[in-house]
């Protein structure tokens, strides 16, 4: 047994050292859906340098889901492709970071020298700020939770409490059977207590008679379970179920489809899918959002704290109602009246008191 | 609680309860015959983007679910030659399956549809069953579901009798409990289990069929998110008997979909992941009040040596 | 008898070629990674020296290979010892859990307790709360009769959700409302981190140090006899006079209350708090550790530091070649049935030769004695 345990130990030695003979530097040109390969052309000019600005800026991503789940970390990634685009910065990014991996993933790309660091979630907020002290000349940036640290770590969002509040504000004007519901997951973080706790406050701030009912599954990428939380939603007399989930939400616009429920999507196909539940959908575009923070960094500014993108940010606007080229929401459902209101009873009222605050109380699973 | 409630529960208990009695079935099948069935995760996995793929190409569900559970049964058949022929370990190639089942069809489906992802598929509708379905309570729950659900109800008894009425079924029971002897009597412990293993290959190919086709409409990262290990779960709470199975599945089924309408229901504020433990605890509890002795076959994970 | 020598077993090529099977497995399982790797338009060569890099490159990757390896050494040494018993334990994922939530216990209910304390007390509980899991699966097995394997499976699902539960309730993090955590824990509740050694913790020491305990307790001592007895042949270990129950009780509690330490390892020395999730897959890593290493704590050693060094380095270079995650599951699943595969293919080959060898020694023998005779 031993010797065998030797010989194994021995042998995987010689396995290894016979690798890093040969292999050399092969570094070949990488067709990969990411990053350009690190030995790409370095274009610093003197001209283009202003003064403070940074050249040859790396960006670096991390999600903690699949880069293509139809939401939330496709929305990094197609941001971090979009602020490429425009800054002509170098990319790379990582997905499905366990947990566990944050930390290592977060000083890796540190002392790779990646000049922004971003962390697509509230999770890395802890980490970030860790990592942060230790690289005092890179800008990290939490998407999406936390309160950042200064002076490197800037926290930024699209505040949740404003679009929730709309999200509960319009489904409270629209509904008949004065029932609505919500689908999502990760009971009990801050994100979803203020996406939550505003939905419920704008839905009775509208109509005080209606009652509110959230459900949390527990994973919000599984489209069956979502599926089920909104035919049980169904069945409770629900005809605005809301959500914000990852794949799962295809799970809820499905059955809403079905039953001639209102509920809301993701994007332009869900419109092309179910035109007449579909009430908007909610483009977070983040892309224009990173573009603003990489062009920051690039002009040598590096900030900490927090940020918010919402109504009163109307020039990188946090979120957009869209139904289709003319429309932000559903003409058939929501009328002009209703839009009307909408502007000053919620965009008015955010823009000119945009911070808020709900608890995991008013964000409880269950009918209030 | 209102009746639309009530019948819209059932309704769902059956739905949720399917894919996991199929692959209990399939375990049973895998697991009598002395096979550890650790890979059935991985056979629904590749059945569900299989079957979903083909839907996309042939736009017809039969040829899909077909597809599926072929699929199934290659990669069961690829295990049972490790396995049975080679005698490799049992459990770690079967999480291996699961993993590179996981893998293979993320990275497939990354590579031939890049981040956007598969397509939306046709909605299999349910079918009404003209009389049957206006039986108060369970003709709703019961006869008002996609076809592959009816196909469901008519294997359950159809396996149990093989399982323990014929002759083939008798031969794997033997193979699991005492491989020297039935190999004594002429029986090929060879070609019972890895008939047994490819079964259950195809009871699992035809869940995530069902799954991907019917519930999820099109192919997600990790589809069967558990429901493999559920169904297994459920197989050796059944006591590897396709009808206990069955049972076992269904009290699963409905305890997800209660935790889902506690959640609604209760205006005590319960941590959603305390409800969310509900199924499991059941299992425990069920096991604890009502549960009999569960030997599992003698002779499982044992490799059998023919010289 | 002259017969007897001439079944010697030589050890040629063949023989030390199929004694590093395992080795050969891992490299055959890599290299279908690198072939579906070359479908992204990668090259086979720098997919091997990114992984290399990433396992072994600076210390940074040794740090976070050594970080890697630790649960898995201390849980695949727990599972060694109750498989070898014959228990079928493969609740570590809900034990570790466990073991975290000890951790959580411990510095949040108590967070004034002195240096030198605070960790062995951490070690300590997580050890009985990995126990009571088991012990839950030893008792539907004593007195409902069923099998430990599905109990352990469906605790699992418990322990990971009770830490979830807790995270998101009484736990709760007061500082940090954006993710399901509990507050920072002190400094002494903390194992220590070397950055300058690539931020390796001390918990590879905890978990070298249990590997050598419990090869020891297995290898060397009349209690670990009686274990592997009990496991390989549960009737010559009861004619033996040995107690199965008690023998099984035993196990469980071990690899149960290992496991939990594993988890608690993990949370004080890896990270500051506990997460929700924290140990998401370590449990099931650590059932292929052990078996790979034949559950046998000192082949949990390679197999747990080869595993560490697997997924330290596909991370990384995951990181740098920006292949899609999904495609590091598939690496890890096809080097897991290479690796039994081959230990599958030598275990045929030897026992071939075995029989030719006795085949040949029988002729040998007949004929000599015809031989013999015929004088």
């Amino acid at each position: 047994m031993k010797r065998k345990v030797l010989s194994a130990i021995v042998a995987m030695g010689l396995v290894l050292s016979m690798f890093t003979g040969c292999g050399g530097g092969q570094e070949a040109q990488s067709e990969g859906t990411a990053e350009e390969s690190t030995t790409q052309e370095s274009s610093s000019t003197e001209e283009d340098t202003a003064e403070g600005e940074k050249t040859d800026v790396k960006v670096a991503l991390l999600l903690s889901g699949s880069a293509n789940d139809h939401s939330w970390n496709q929305f990094g990634y197609e941001a971090l492709m979009k602020a490429k685009e425009e800054t002509d910065v170098e990319v790379a990014f990582s997905e499905n970071v366990k947990t566990a991996d944050q930390l290592q993933a977060i000083r890796d790309y540190a002392a790779k020298g990646y000049d922004v660091i971003i962390g697509h979630g509230g999770a890395y907020e802890d980490d970030m700020i860790k990592v942060g002290a230790e690289f005092p000349d890179t800008q990290f940036i939490v998407v999406a939770g936390g309160k950042g640290a200064d002076p490197n770590v800037l926290a930024v969002d699209t505040a949740p409490w404003q679009y929730g509040y709309a999200y509960g504000w319009i489904a409270a004007n629209i509904t008949e059977t004065n029932k609505i519901g919500f689908v999502t997951g990760m009971e009990g973080v801050s994100t979803m207590n203020n996406l939550v706790g505003s939905w419920r406050d704008g839905a009775k701030t509208a109509n005080p008679d209606v009652e509110t009912t959230a459900v949390y599954i527990a994973d919000m990428g599984d489209v069956a379970q979502a599926r089920e939380a909104a035919m049980s939603l169904k069945a409770a007399g629900c005809d605005v179920i809301i959500h914000e989930l990852n794949a799962g939400m295809q799970g809820v616009v499905d059955v809403c489809k079905e039953n001639g429920i209102y509920t809301i999507g993701r994007s332009e196909s869900d419109v092309e899918y179910a035109p007449e539940q579909i009430l908007t959908y909610t483009v977070f575009d983040w892309g224009p959002k990173y573009v603003d923070m990489v062009k920051k960094v690039v002009e040598g500014e590096i900030s900490g704290g927090t940020y918010f993108y919402g109504f009163h940010t109307p020039d990188t606007p946090g979120f957009t109602f869209t139904y289709d080229a003319d429309n932000g929401w559903n003409p058939e459902i929501v009328s002009t009246e209703i839009l009307e209101k909408f502007q000053t009873e919620v965009v008015d009222l955010f823009a000119a008191d945009p911070i808020r605050e709900y608890t995991a109380e008013d964000a409880a699973s269950g009918t209030k | 609680m209102n009746v639309t409630v009530l019948v819209e529960y059932l309704n769902s208990t059956i739905r949720v309860s399917v894919p996991i009695i199929l692959v209990a079935i399939g375990v049973c099948y895998s697991e009598r015959g002395g096979v550890y069935a650790m890979g059935s995760e991985g056979y629904m996995l590749i059945s569900a983007f299989v079957s979903v793929v083909t839907m996309i190409y042939t736009n017809n569900h039969f040829i899909s679910v077909l597809a599926g559970i072929l699929s199934g049964m290659l990669v069961a058949g690829i295990f049972s030659y490790f396995t049975v022929i080679l005698g490799a370990d049992q459990v770690i190639c079967g999480l291996g399956i699961n993993f590179v089942m996981l893998g293979l069809t993320s990275s497939l489906q990354r590579l031939l549809w890049g981040v956007t992802g598969i397509p939306r598929i046709p909605v299999m509708n349910a079918v009404e069953i003209p009389v049957l379905s206006k039986i108060p309570l369970i003709g709703s729950m019961l006869f008002n579901q996609p076809i592959p659900i009816y196909l469901t109800y008519l294997l359950i008894p159809l396996v149990w009798w093989i399982m323990f009425r014929s002759t083939w079924g008798l031969q794997l029971r033997a193979v699991g409990e005492n491989p020297s002897c039935a190999d004594t009597l002429g029986i090929s412990v060879r070609k019972t289990r890895i008939l047994g293993i490819i079964t259950g290959g195809a009871f699992c190919g035809l869940s995530g069929a069902v799954l991907s086709l019917s519930q999820v409409q099109t192919f997600t990262e990790n589809i069967s998110g558990g429901r493999g290990w559920f169904g297994l779960i459920a197989a050796t709470f059944g006591g590897w008997n396709p009808l206990g199975a069955t049972g076992a599945g269904l009290i699963f089924g409905a305890a997800e979909s209660l935790q889902l309408r506690l959640q609604i229901m209760s205006k005590i504020n319960i941590s959603s992941y305390v409800i969310l433990m509900i199924p499991y605890l059941v299992a425990l509890l069920f096991i604890l009040f009502i549960g009999k002795s569960r030997r599992h076959p003698a002779a499982m994970g044992k490799f059998y040596k023919k010289y | 008898m002259k017969s007897d020598k001439n079944i010697k077993t030589k050890k040629s090529m063949i023989d030390i070629l199929l004694d590093l099977s395992p080795v050969i497995g891992a490299c055959i399982g890599i290299l279908i990674g690198a072939c579906f790797v070359s479908l992204w338009g990668i090259h086979p060569g720098t997919f091997f020296v990114e992984l290399l890099k990433g396992a072994f490159g600076d210390r940074l990757a040794i740090g976070s290979t050594l970080n890697s390896a630790v649960p898995l050494l201390i849980a695949g040494a727990g599972t060694a010892i109750a498989f070898k018993a014959g228990a079928n334990n493969i609740g570590q994922e809900g034990q570790l859990f466990v073991g975290g939530l000890a951790a959580a216990t411990v510095a949040l209910l108590i967070p004034n307790l002195p240096k030198g304390i605070g960790i062995p007390l951490i070690l300590i509980l997580s050890f009985l709360f990995g126990m009571a899991f088991a012990g839950i699966a030893i008792f539907f097995r004593l007195f409902k009769g069923v099998n430990e394997l599905l109990i352990t499976l469906l605790l699992n699902y418990i322990g990971t959700l009770l830490v979830s539960a807790m995270v998101n309730g009484p736990f709760k993090s007061t500082t940090n409302v954006s993710f399901p955590q509990t507050d920072t824990f002190g400094g002494q509740f903390l194992l220590t981190n070397w950055p300058t050694m690539g931020y390796m913790h001390t918990g590879i020491f905890v978990a070298v140090a249990i590997i050598i305990i419990t090869g020891y307790y297995l290898w060397f001592t009349p209690a670990g006899l009686r274990l592997r007895t009990a496991g390989l042949s549960p009737l010559a270990s009861e004619t033996a006079g040995n107690n199965p129950t008690k023998i099984f009780i035993i196990a469980m509690f071990i690899s149960g209350g290992l496991c939990g330490i594993a988890g608690s390892v993990e949370v004080i020395g890896r990270s500051d708090c506990l997460r929700q999730g924290f140990g998401t897959n370590i449990g099931f890593e650590s059932l292929a550790v052990a078996l790979l290493g034949g559950t046998n704590p000192f082949g949990v050693l390679p197999a747990g530091l080869f595993f560490g060094a697997l997924k330290a380095g596909m991370q990384t270079m995951q990181r740098s070649l920006g292949i899609p995650s999904a495609l590091l599951d598939l690496i890890k699943g096809s080097i897991m049935i290479s690796i039994m595969v081959g230990n599958a293919v030598k275990v045929f080959i030897k026992t071939n030769n075995q029989k030719r060898q006795m085949k040949k020694s029988h002729e040998l023998a007949a004929s000599k004695e015809k031989e013999a005779s015929c004088q």
